[in-house]
């Protein structure tokens, strides 16, 4: 292509995009607004339903507007797959290696906090939570006891406290050996890996604008993907691995993604849902105005918590509240009980239930008044669109108990992953060759590949081995636990871009095993629950959290020697080719 | 739910068998058109049975991310087995029944 061609294309392709990014968006606002304004249902449902639907239109007018921009309709999904899918493929393979780990995220925050031992609780917990706040948390506006349930069995009360420096949330959790509450190491546990995989750990919401980016790139190049797939059933139990190169590559891709079809379908499509007001907040801007708490009132029967009087009170009993949310949801579905402005007149209670044994995350309570013990208000029942976005949202994060579910969902991850890996690699073999040295951008995205694929997971490992090597009483340990993150990851990118590529793959390959292995190594010899003990201890949780670290060490460790092995392959039938010619 | 997992990757397995290169990789030659017939009718059957098995139990919408959730973990079984060593794929139902009857 001649440069004069060269920039000709690539001023198309620009204004094309920019076209179907603006333009697209612009119609799938109008779309929403126009659906909240006319559907004959409650206007909370109403804009809930138009700003659920306007993702799918959006997805759908890129489709359209590609159907035929390179030729054929399958030529040109191809096109746009390969492109979406590599736009910001490092962004959603860091995204789903944490949210990945997040199926987990009470689990790690338990395995991370190792000074309470949560196999059992006492049978009064509430009470023993309460009595704990009444002698900790006095002058505290906000307290709550987190009730045990079938997913994660440990208690635990939170309260905020006042300091200098602003407001700071405190929590103990109660240590069955020594039948108390017990303050465990400063640390942010899975909430910080969480929460990464939705705000990358940025300020304000640049980190949630990207993730949603990527987030419908992903939408994209999923839809177009399925269309571009020439032999889907044909080829549905297809992996040539031990052909290698491109070949075996592709057949990896295609098997991860299609056998996890419907998980990578569902996760990408909701996870654009729980946050959606972020993405699309035009329905309920025009139907609400800047009254977004209307909104949350109608749709889930939110309120304000009364400001204090100023009067002192005492705390009532919390029975009726309690004997009430129990009669509602059944008697072990109490999840969380809030308690708001204790010890003055205004004071509240408010409980959650559990999601232990549904799908549906939806937003019941009860909420009493704190100083009578009175019953206020019941939120049980709610409108078509809500209900649905309770289903949605709850498949998204899953916090139901079922631990065969959870593991198998945990693998769905881990699928999701590989398909977002063999992608890219993918991209990179797909224009490897001998002939040209490569442009700019394929050495590019080369590095960014290693830095991301291995650079993801190391930064976990350190994650976890920074909890057990952080000294306890450092102050801010949480912050330096996630600075671990970021200097391992960051080490991982300067080592991908010094090294030589083949050199970088089977360094960090081995790097991330050797983290991974040690995470239970030191953990067994800085706690006294390392692997042995839980094993005698029939500790579940730990040793599964220890196996599973063991298991990704094996697979780091078994890839590379896998590239080690086919490199050497690869060597030897050149030179013995060269023997034969010469 | 183990029940569920078995009749899934047996659906998949006769699925997979139905087909000329699947089939060669396991037995010598390829299915005629009646056994590909029947073997396509067992592994839908034996989906569909799963599907019902699985979503019978106490609450239906675990039961269909359960049966979603195997598809995934028998498929990537068997294709792995028929990648690495292929006749492996028809011993997996039977370890799998001595390593549920160990367990119970």
């Amino acid at each position: 292509m001649s440069e004069r061609a060269e920039a000709a294309y690539r001023w198309s392709v620009a204004r094309r995009a920019a076209v179907v990014i603006v333009g697209g968006y612009v119609a799938a606002a109008l779309f929403a607004i126009a659906l909240a304004l006319l559907l004959p249902v409650p206007r909370a449902d109403a804009v809930l339903f138009g700003t659920i639907f306007s993702f799918v239109i959006y997805a759908g007018i890129a489709i359209w507007a590609y159907a035929r921009a390179r030729g054929g309709f399958r030529k040109s999904m191809a096109w746009l797959h390969t492109w979406t899918g590599l736009l910001l493929g490092w962004v959603l393979y860091a995204v789903f290696v944490t949210g990945t780990a997040a199926y987990y995220r009470n689990e790690i925050t338990l395995w991370m906090s190792p000074e309470a031992q949560t196999t059992s609780a006492p049978s009064d917990a509430l009470d023993r939570g309460i009595a704990e706040l009444q002698t900790r948390a006095q002058g505290s506006d906000r307290w709550s006891v987190s009730l045990p349930d079938e997913r994660d069995p440990s208690l635990s009360i939170q309260w905020r406290e006042r300091t200098g420096q602003g407001p700071i949330n405190r929590t103990m959790t109660w240590d069955a050996s020594t039948a108390q509450f017990v303050n465990t190491r400063d640390t942010e546990g899975g909430a910080f890996l969480y929460r990464f995989h939705y705000n990358l750990h940025l300020p304000d919401s640049y980190g949630e604008w990207i993730v949603g980016v990527a987030t419908m790139l992903m939408f994209v190049a999923i839809i177009s993907g399925i269309v571009t797939h020439r032999r889907f059933f044909k080829d549905f139990f297809v992996m040539r691995a031990k052909k290698g190169g491109q070949r075996g590559w592709l057949d990896a891709h295609n098997v991860t993604s299609v056998l996890a079809l419907p998980f990578h379908l569902m996760i990408t499509f909701t996870g654009l849902l729980t946050l959606m007001f972020v993405y699309m907040p035009w329905a309920q801007q025009v139907v609400y105005g800047e009254d977004t708490k209307a909104f949350s009132a109608e749709a889930f029967g939110n309120a304000d918590v009364p400001k204090t009087s100023g009067e002192a009170a005492t705390v009532a009993s919390t029975a009726t509240v309690v004997a009430t949310s129990r009669d509602t949801w059944g008697s072990d579905r109490v999840g969380r009980i809030m308690i708001n402005n204790a010890g003055d007149a205004a004071a509240t209670f408010e409980t959650r239930p559990n999601y232990a044994g549904q799908v549906s995350l939806d937003h019941r309570k009860v909420i009493a008044n704190g100083t009578t013990g009175e019953v206020v208000r019941n939120v049980d029942g709610f409108g078509p669109a809500v209900a649905t976005r309770g289903v949605l949202i709850g498949l998204h994060v899953a916090r139901f108990a079922q631990p065969t579910i959870r593991a198998l969902f945990f693998l769905c991850g881990l699928t999701g992953c590989a398909m977002v890996a063999t992608g890219l690699v993918l991209w990179s073999l797909k224009r490897r060759d001998s002939r040209h040295a490569p442009t700019f951008g394929e050495r590019l995205v080369e590095k960014l590949n290693i830095a991301t694929i291995l650079g993801a997971p190391i930064a976990v490992a350190a994650y976890f081995l920074a909890n057990r090597l952080v000294s306890a009483d450092l102050p801010t340990r949480a912050d330096w636990e996630i600075r671990w993150f970021f200097i391992a990851w960051a080490a991982s990118v300067l080592h991908a871009f010094v090294r030589a590529s083949s050199h970088a793959w089977r360094e960090q390959l081995l790097a991330a095993a050797a983290l991974f292995l040690a995470v239970p190594m030191v953990s067994s010899l800085t706690t006294d629950r390392g692997l042995p003990q839980s094993l005698a201890r029939g500790d579940g949780l730990f040793v599964a959290f220890d196996i599973i670290q063991l298991c990704l060490a094996s697979l780091f460790a078994l890839t590379a020697v896998y590239l080690w092995r086919r490199e050497r392959g690869v060597s030897t039938s050149v030179s013995a080719l060269a023997r034969e010619q010469a | 739910m183990s029940l569920v997992a078995l009749c899934v990757y047996g659906g998949l397995l006769g699925l997979s068998l139905a087909m000329d290169k699947h089939y060669r990789q396991i037995f010598a030659g390829v299915p005629t058109r009646s056994s590909k017939v029947v073997l396509k009718s067992i592994g839908w059957i034996l989906l569909v049975a799963a599907l019902v098995l699985s979503v019978s139990g106490a609450v239906w919408s675990f039961g269909l991310l359960a049966w979603f959730g195997w598809l995934l973990a028998a498929g990537l079984c068997l294709v792995l087995c028929l990648a690495t060593v292929p006749r492996v794929a028809l011993l997996v139902p039977v370890l799998g029944v001595v390593f549920m009857a160990t367990l119970a």
